[in-house]
């Protein structure tokens, strides 16, 4: 069988390289990808634990099936925003949407 | 080293090899396909360890809804990447060092943390993998329509705003009605 220890380790690595990607990215969709990881890491670590501690009371999956239809919304709404900013300004760099900057 | 453990290393060495691909190709398009090989993975991890219906409902979801919608917009915000080549940003090195610090620190807390688990007797190493798949999709089924109805019920409304909300973002401005 898998150590626990291993599948929250790959989680942690997951969600560390998904971290870097969000905050050191500069194109939108690629931070969106990174957000991504980062919900696929926490995802792991739900049904990991669900997995190893409640066999017949598996909360934590359900709660990964909630965080999983989140993610694919979540998905959704910032890549329509980045389509409607791509089309209004031509380009994505996300130090440079600055339009709700007051 | 079990057969499964070794299937375990691989997949997971896929997964870090294919999200440090998606943070740092040069090319957004390659990013996106990386991310989609993340995804088949995690669900190749979630079958490994024996919840089949969240890898498939991984599987369904990400690859078949989230991959495609990034593939879309990669398309259709249509422009070359941001000029330089690299996709990480050059000003600011100390908030570069801070992030990785950060990244390493967290990961050593991690670790810490990990090898002081202890696996309750219920675990899986104790129980039948498939005679228990069978009866854990009937949990999940009762607690997923009982015990949690009430957010089902509000999760598919949410949906259904996100994808009106959606469309209506993304529409063109000037709509000759």
């Amino acid at each position: 069988m898998i150590p626990l220890s291993w599948l929250v380790t790959l989680a942690g690595l997951l969600f560390g390289i998904g971290l870097l990607g969000a905050l050191l990215s500069t194109n939108a969709v690629r931070m969106l990808i990174s957000i991504e990881l980062m919900l696929n890491a926490v995802n792991i670590n739900l049904v990991a634990f669900s997995r190893y501690y409640g066999a017949s009371q598996p909360h934590g999956e359900i709660a990964a099936i909630f965080a999983m239809v989140v993610g694919a919304a979540e998905a959704a709404v910032g890549l329509a925003i980045f389509v409607a900013v791509a089309r209004n300004s031509k380009l994505i760099d996300i130090d440079k949407i600055n339009l709700l900057k007051w | 080293m079990s057969l499964e453990q070794l299937l375990f290393l691989v997949v997971a060495a896929v997964i870090v090899l294919a999200a440090l691909g998606a943070v740092f190709a040069r090319r957004i398009m390659h990013a996106a396909l990386c991310a989609v090989v993340v995804f088949t993975a995690v669900g190749g991890i979630y079958a490994i360890i024996g919840s089949y219906f969240i890898a498939v409902a991984q599987v369904l979801i990400y690859i078949g809804a989230v991959a495609t919608v990034l593939v879309f917009a990669v398309m259709l915000s249509g422009q070359k990447d941001i000029a330089g080549g690299s996709p990480i940003r050059r000003q600011a090195r100390w908030k570069t060092v801070l992030t990785w610090a950060a990244f390493v620190v967290g990961l050593v807390m991690v670790f810490q943390f990990t090898l002081n688990l202890t696996v309750p007797a219920s675990g899986p190493a104790n129980a039948p993998m498939a005679a228990e798949s069978a009866t854990s999709l009937r949990f999940l089924g009762q607690l997923l329509f009982y015990d949690y109805l009430l957010p089902f019920e509000v999760i598919s409304l949410l949906l259904l705003l996100v994808l009106i909300g959606a469309v209506v973002i993304a529409r063109k401005e000037s709509d000759p009605q």
